[in-house]
């Protein structure tokens, strides 16, 4: 009987099964990393509609490719990630980063806001703009850490570096973002 | 405020600030588009492996720098074969390899008249290899060694059918003088010889004497023994592709590659001089005035019957230009 240790992840078992022909495995990877995908796309590129397509892209990338993925490399979590990473570098220089008017705010069916969510978007609006004053990698890690939800061993995987190497990252770029915001007033 | 709050007040900032997820409509839709353009992709009839090897262009790089050290590394052990075979001798491993790689000179070379030349050369590496047998008494595959002679010889003497007359003209002499050479090397070889290398000496002494006999036909010399030369050329009527030298009408003065002057007086006059104020030509000098008329004579010093000395003028009555001209391998 297989111990816990022997069975698969299931990220990585939809993988194999994706890589099997299973439409509804690849499915399934599909709602699990949708969100995490955009979220460190969207924080990276500052535009919701170029954050969806690029989304759109790594999916693609990582069905057609999903038979290359070898998960004695990594998780696959890591390696979806890894794509997401390429195809932003390669998007981010084809067209260099954009400016604040690009950014179109998803504020719901137009409905009115809570005060919650009104500082909540104050809040965004202003780690949008600290955020693009970061270093490019800071900036990664960050979206990886604190909107993809990954962890530390992930973050090391998909940037090509080693943990020790991502955590010192980690402290500098939120020691950086600290700085930023208690210039502006946030504390 | 210190480094650890700097680093608080920012993840606190972050937890709190309002992060975006992707729109329903990438949810509902975005999945369906994905999985259409993945089978779109597949129905093309692209080979995998060159998919990846574009999507790839690392994979690329690897697979031209594995094909550039191939490439290099059979370079490297040809041209190494090529220079160790060279020093191979009749009955060595190496023998088949050398001969193989002189037979793809040949082949390569685009002129009849660059093939003689390498055919010569090959011809005095078997003179070397002759001598090397006599040094160390080892005759074995002295009969490949014949053949292979006779390959060289005889095949020279076919191309000189059908090159032009230019490369005859640079050929002819030098051809001859080897001839001559040879002969005259394997004559003195074949008294006092070991049976295992009377044979083929005797063999490579009728082919290279036969070759030398049939040169003599091409440029119109007659006579077989030793370079005789007829007065002012004339003779019989040349065969090949050697210059003429009994038309004078239609003769022109040119000058050889070789800066020769290639006229030559056919009445037969000998030494007559030059008439005044023609420049005169020195043999082996070149006349560059074309104006002057008549023709001069280049008359050369005669050699007697028979003497076999190095100055051999050659039937078509140029003068000897030196050993190996023109065929170097």
């Amino acid at each position: 009987m297989k111990g816990k240790a022997d069975q698969l992840a299931p990220l990585e078992e939809l993988a194999q099964r994706s890589a099997d022909g299973d439409e509804n495995a690849f499915a399934e990877i599909y709602g699990t990393l949708l969100d995490p995908v955009f979220r460190y796309l969207y924080w990276n590129l500052n535009s919701r509609e170029d954050a969806e397509d690029l989304a759109e892209e790594v999916f693609l990338r990582c069905l057609v490719n999903i038979g290359a993925y070898d998960q004695g490399r990594g998780p696959f979590k890591a390696w979806a990630f890894r794509i997401a990473h390429n195809l932003l570098v390669d998007h981010q220089r084809r067209r260099g980063r954009r400016g604040e008017e690009e950014l179109q705010e998803d504020l719901g069916d137009g409905a009115a806001s809570a005060p919650e969510s009104l500082e909540e978007e104050e809040r965004a609006r202003v780690l949008r703009e600290v955020l693009k004053e970061l270093p490019s990698r800071q900036r990664q890690v960050i979206a990886m850490k604190y909107f993809a939800e990954m962890s530390n061993a992930e973050v090391a995987k998909t940037m090509g570096r080693s943990e020790g190497a991502v955590n010192a990252l980690q402290h500098r770029a939120l020691r950086h973002l600290g700085k930023l915001l208690e210039e502006r007033g946030w504390k | 405020m210190k480094k650890e709050d700097l680093e608080a007040v920012a993840a606190a900032f972050m937890a709190k600030a309002a992060s975006p997820a992707a729109s329903d409509h990438l949810h509902d839709y975005g999945l369906q588009r994905v999985l259409a353009k993945a089978r779109a992709a597949e129905t093309h009839e692209e080979p995998a492996a060159m998919r990846r090897a574009y999507r790839n262009p690392a994979l690329l790089r690897h697979a031209l720098i594995v094909a550039m050290v191939a490439l290099l590394v059979m370079l490297l052990s040809t041209t190494g074969v090529y220079a160790f075979s060279l020093d191979a001798q009749p009955g060595s491993t190496l023998y088949g390899t050398k001969i193989f790689f002189e037979r793809a000179r040949v082949t390569l070379n685009t002129s009849n008249g660059g093939d003689i030349s390498l055919e010569m050369g090959f011809s005095e590496r078997r003179m070397e290899e002759l001598q090397n047998m006599l040094a160390t008494g080892s005759p074995q595959e002295a009969k490949r060694w014949l053949r292979e002679y006779r390959r060289n010889i005889e095949g020279a003497g076919i191309l000189f059918e059908g090159i032009t007359v230019q490369e005859a003209e640079r050929l002819a002499a030098p051809f001859q003088e080897m001839l001559d050479r040879q002969a005259q090397t394997m004559q003195g070889m074949r008294r006092g010889l070991q049976s295992g290398l009377s044979e083929p000496v005797e063999g490579a002494y009728q082919v290279c004497d036969q070759e030398r006999a049939r040169m003599r036909q091409r440029c119109g010399q007659q006579g077989n023994e030793g370079p005789e030369q007829e007065p002012g050329g004339q003779g019989q009527q040349g065969q090949g592709n050697c210059p003429r030298t009994e038309d004078t009408s239609t003769q022109e003065e040119t000058t050889s590659s070789t800066g020769i002057n290639l006229l030559v007086d056919s009445s037969g006059a000998e030494g007559t001089g030059l008439p005044s104020g023609t420049p005169s030509s020195a043999p082996g000098e070149t006349t560059t005035d074309e104006t002057a008329s008549p023709p001069a004579d280049t008359s050369q010093p005669k050699s007697p019957p028979g003497d076999e000395s190095g100055q051999d003028m050659g039937a078509t009555g140029y003068q000897s230009e030196g050993p190996h001209k023109g065929f170097m391998p």
